[in-house]
């Protein structure tokens, strides 16, 4: 738990302005999140509770598209969502691109598992009402290399999308033990105290 | 220790980290481009103001290091509602927006607007728009930006630019949308005989990364315009792009145009495309203000573009030849000498943000 929670204190600004990134892989070389988590002393229906919760907040940006699957029996949850990638050097904001993933949750009693992967660089353009949208069936691998000419603002999505990743993964472990700590809060009445 | 650690941690996590992953974007996003080229017609012709011969909308000066426009959006969305305010100046954006016409005896005025509406979503399905807008018509835009080809099409030049209007829109999924609206006629700020333009659009994807649009606008004095618009994005490298429309125009000139254009591209790698658009385009008989009956011209243009993408900047070098079935182009510089053909070279720069 130590060690965890040194990740998110010390790992939180790790990399934020680095363009080099050094994303985990699984064996074929795809970007890939993965890790058990421990938590002593909550129960598997809790958690897996916890995430259904957290899961339905995910979602795919500017799309109707649900991909939220649940496996009661199984205890698993898969989902699909994506982050923004804004353009580089815009004053403010300029939505380039959505990266899309994929999440899968697992449930044990005591801990849970997570597993981020499958990123994919959907480009965004600008359209004819001078709104950006997605450039429908145009995606690409995050772990493709690029020329050498749009390598500055392709590894500048890369950081980006890594501490959203970080972000994402410490969001998730807020809502398991945010909800186990208001399970046990008791509302105390006006006489008790 | 461990609990407290722990119970820290957990405020601070449910504090701070509330959300699951990105909002929609709810500040005020600033975007646009700016473009710049060089043209040369091959017949070297240039008429009293330097344009050449091939006669679609923008990049017509001939033999000039020229300009484009830069054009600067401001977008917001708050909660259900958003904006897009959209101004550009520059000669691209000039001859693609109509004049402010006071009436107080003031000269006409360039306002610059190229987009200026307001948006409600009602429902995740159902929203609402008003204002002035970028025509729903067509395949090709004003903003070069967004644009494959830097020289147009004729069914661009000679199509909508622009509707203002109210216009409903129904997003029933990913896969299927519809719009109708009334809008001014086509291209005006003010629309002086009243809004008298029907307009409605069917939106929906087959497969996945095919776009088909079904658009249709009709009113008086614009006309009738029905047009298919269509791309699909075949593999991550090949796309392929149509639009076709039939335009027949209202009043005792009668006339009108059809035509078809079809747009392969090809991404050989992330910073290198090459496209092809060829366009077959007629305008249809019509009878002139001396009540004399013009016979209808067509025109076959073929167009190899090349994108060369560093980041931001796009690089455009492109070469255009277009056939007409009657003389319709000027042979040489002397403006004199007719012909059934022109062919043109550009390159142009087009930088986004």
């Amino acid at each position: 738990m130590l060690r965890f929670t040194l990740f998110l204190f010390f790992g939180i600004h790790l990399n934020t302005f680095s363009q080099e990134i050094d994303f985990p892989t699984d064996d074929t070389g795809k970007y890939t999140f993965i890790e058990v988590v421990e938590l002593t002393g909550m129960k598997k229906d809790l958690l897996f509770e916890n995430g259904k919760k957290f899961m339905k907040k995910i979602k795919v940006l500017n799309s109707k598209t649900g991909y939220l699957r649940v496996d009661n029996e199984n205890y698993e949850i898969y989902n699909r969502g994506s982050f923004y990638v804004y353009r580089i050097g815009s004053v403010k904001k300029g939505i380039g691109g959505a990266v899309e993933y994929d999440i899968k949750l697992e449930f044990k009693d005591d801990k849970y598992r997570y597993t981020i992967a499958n990123f994919m660089f959907n480009e965004y353009r600008k359209n004819r009402y001078g709104k950006f949208e997605p450039v429908n069936g145009k995606y690409t691998p995050l772990e493709k290399e690029v020329s050498t000419l749009n390598k500055k603002e392709w590894d500048k999505h890369r950081a980006v999308i890594y501490e959203k990743t970080r972000e994402l993964i410490r969001n998730l472990y807020g809502q398991m033990i945010y909800e186990e700590e208001k399970k046990n809060k008791k509302v105390k009445t006006i006489e008790e105290w | 220790m461990k609990k407290t650690t722990l119970l820290i941690l957990s405020l601070i996590l449910s504090i701070v980290f509330v959300k699951a992953q990105d909002e929609e974007n709810e500040g005020l996003q600033i975007s646009g481009s700016v473009d710049t080229y060089w043209k040369y017609d091959f017949s070297g012709y240039k008429d009293e103001s330097g344009i050449g011969n091939i006669p679609t909308s923008f990049a017509d000066e001939q033999n000039s290091i020229s300009i484009g426009m830069i054009d600067v959006a401001l977008s917001q969305t708050v909660g259900k509602a958003s904006f897009v305010g959209e101004f550009a100046f520059g000669p691209r954006s000039f001859k693609s927006i109509p004049l402010f016409q006071p009436d107080d005896g003031f000269d006409d005025i360039y306002v610059g607007i190229q987009n200026l509406y307001a948006s409600y979503a009602f429902t995740d399905v159902f929203s609402l728009t008003a204002g002035y807008m970028g025509t729903f018509v067509g395949y090709e835009v004003i903003s070069p930006a967004a644009n494959f080809n830097y020289s147009t099409s004729y069914l661009f030049t000679n199509g909508p630019f622009q509707n203002s209007g109210i216009k409903a829109d129904f997003a029933i999924s990913d896969r299927l949308a519809f719009m109708v609206g009334l809008f001014n006629d086509w291209n005006v700020y003010q629309d002086i005989n009243g809004v008298s333009d029907f307009g409605a659009q069917v939106y929906f994807m087959p497969v996945d990364g095919w776009d088909v649009y079904v658009n249709f606008i009709t009113g008086d004095p614009s006309g009738t315009v029905i047009d298919l618009t269509t791309g699909w994005q075949i593999t991550d490298e090949l796309y392929v792009g149509l639009n076709a429309a039939d335009y027949a125009a209202k009043g005792d000139d009668a006339g009108g145009y059809t035509g078809v254009a079809l747009y392969p591209q090809y991404a050989f790698t992330d910073g290198f495309s090459l496209g092809f658009r060829y366009e077959n385009f007629k305008f249809k008989e019509f009878t002139n203000e001396d009540l004399q009956k013009i016979s209808s011209q067509s025109v076959n243009a073929f167009t190899l573009t090349a994108n060369l993408k560093a980041g931001p900047l796009t690089v455009i070098p492109e070469f255009r030849l277009d056939g007409a079935s009657d003389e319709f182009f000027y042979k040489n510089s002397d403006g004199v000498d007719m012909t059934k053909s022109a062919s043109q070279f550009l390159v142009a720069a087009v930088y986004a943000f």
